[in-house]
């Protein structure tokens, strides 16, 4: 093999690393669902008539799964391409009144990644631009809408309950917000002291 | 604007990474739908103890929130209270006891422990509120 070729076989294992297991690999996702399969195929095997059961509902689930993971994908694709978290700080610091309320729970919605990326940032935007902790509140509560998961929680629980439970999310996002306002009312210093 | 690349990286990575928990779920899924259907709502309903109690499991439940759709999606079609399954669900994604210490040595200890203290108490309520309407 050549050094280039050899080059790009190591990039190739390194994004498909990154793209299973992460940023820094973690390997307990894959043992945990190894042992399900071994305890799974140990059902199978022992109760034939239960496990065949099981086994129609398992292709029926993953069959059924296949279109809301494409949607998934799209719609990630698409908040991932457009919202860039610098973006999002910048306008924390130009706003005010309701429409930084406004600004906290949309910011909140369409913002991706695990929670915990955003600690950093928004610890900056209240050392640095004042942002109250009300507003943080909000803005991780509203994280709980989940804008690319929409298509599979309408396959599994209808679009009336879909739709309601958005709207419950935003309502409880401000309400959050509004309540931490008032018992972690300080923003900077005094609350991480 | 990030490149076309990664963002189709960083989509494809969101959708990937938590594939294998994903998969065991639905083995699991797969098994609990083969169980006869009044199990379900027999044990979780739309009570007030079943909704504490799915609270608390959802609170201490860490991962993508695709992983508590799909537990709370397959065990709602099986018979269980819309209740319990919306404060699981809701408790997963807005109650962060793995995140906590993170997020009390950023934004503060007293804001850590209210933010999910409150968090927690709402998806309590939300979730009877959804038993009373979609139960």
């Amino acid at each position: 093999m050549s050094g280039g070729k050899r080059q790009e076989g190591k990039g190739l294992k390194q994004l498909l690393t990154s793209l299973f297991l992460g940023e820094e690999p973690d390997y307990r996702p894959y043992y945990i669902f190894g042992v399900t399969l071994l305890l799974y195929i140990g059902v199978v095997a022992f109760f034939p008539a239960y496990g065949q059961l099981a086994l129609s509902k398992l292709v029926f689930i993953l069959k059924a799964l296949v279109w809301p993971f494409v949607f998934i994908f799209v719609l990630m694709w698409l908040i991932d391409f457009f919202v860039e978290p610098r973006q999002l700080a910048q306008a924390f610091k130009v706003m005010h009144g309701w429409k930084l309320w406004l600004l906290s729970i949309l910011g909140g919605i369409i913002s991706t990644g695990p929670i915990y990326m955003w600690y950093p940032l928004l610890a900056r935007l209240r050392d640095e631009a004042g942002l109250r902790m009300g507003y943080i509140a909000a803005f991780l509560y509203a994280r709980a809408v989940k804008i690319p998961l929409f298509p599979l929680l309408i396959f599994y629980f209808g679009w009336a309950y879909s739709l309601a439970l958005t709207a419950a999310l935003v309502v409880f996002a401000f309400l959050e917000g509004v309540v931490i306002e008032w018992l972690v009312p300080e923003t900077a210093e005094e609350s991480t002291s | 604007m990030k490149s076309l690349k990664s963002a189709t990286i960083s989509a494809a990575r969101a959708l990937l990474k938590p594939l294998p928990i994903i998969l065991t779920v639905v083995l699991f899924l797969s098994l609990i739908s083969a169980l006869p259907k009044d199990i379900y709502t027999k044990w979780v309903g739309n009570d007030p103890l079943s909704t504490l109690i799915a609270a608390v499991l959802g609170s201490v439940s860490a991962g993508n929130a695709m992983t508590s759709y799909i537990l709370g999606g397959g065990l709602a079609k099986n018979g269980a209270g819309i209740a319990a399954i919306t404060a699981f669900i809701i408790a997963w994604v807005t109650v962060g006891m793995v995140q906590m210490p993170a997020e009390a040595t950023l934004l503060g200890k007293r804001f850590a422990i209210y933010r999910n203290v409150v968090s927690f108490l709402f998806a309590i309520v939300i979730g009877l509120l959804f038993g009373i309407f979609f139960g």
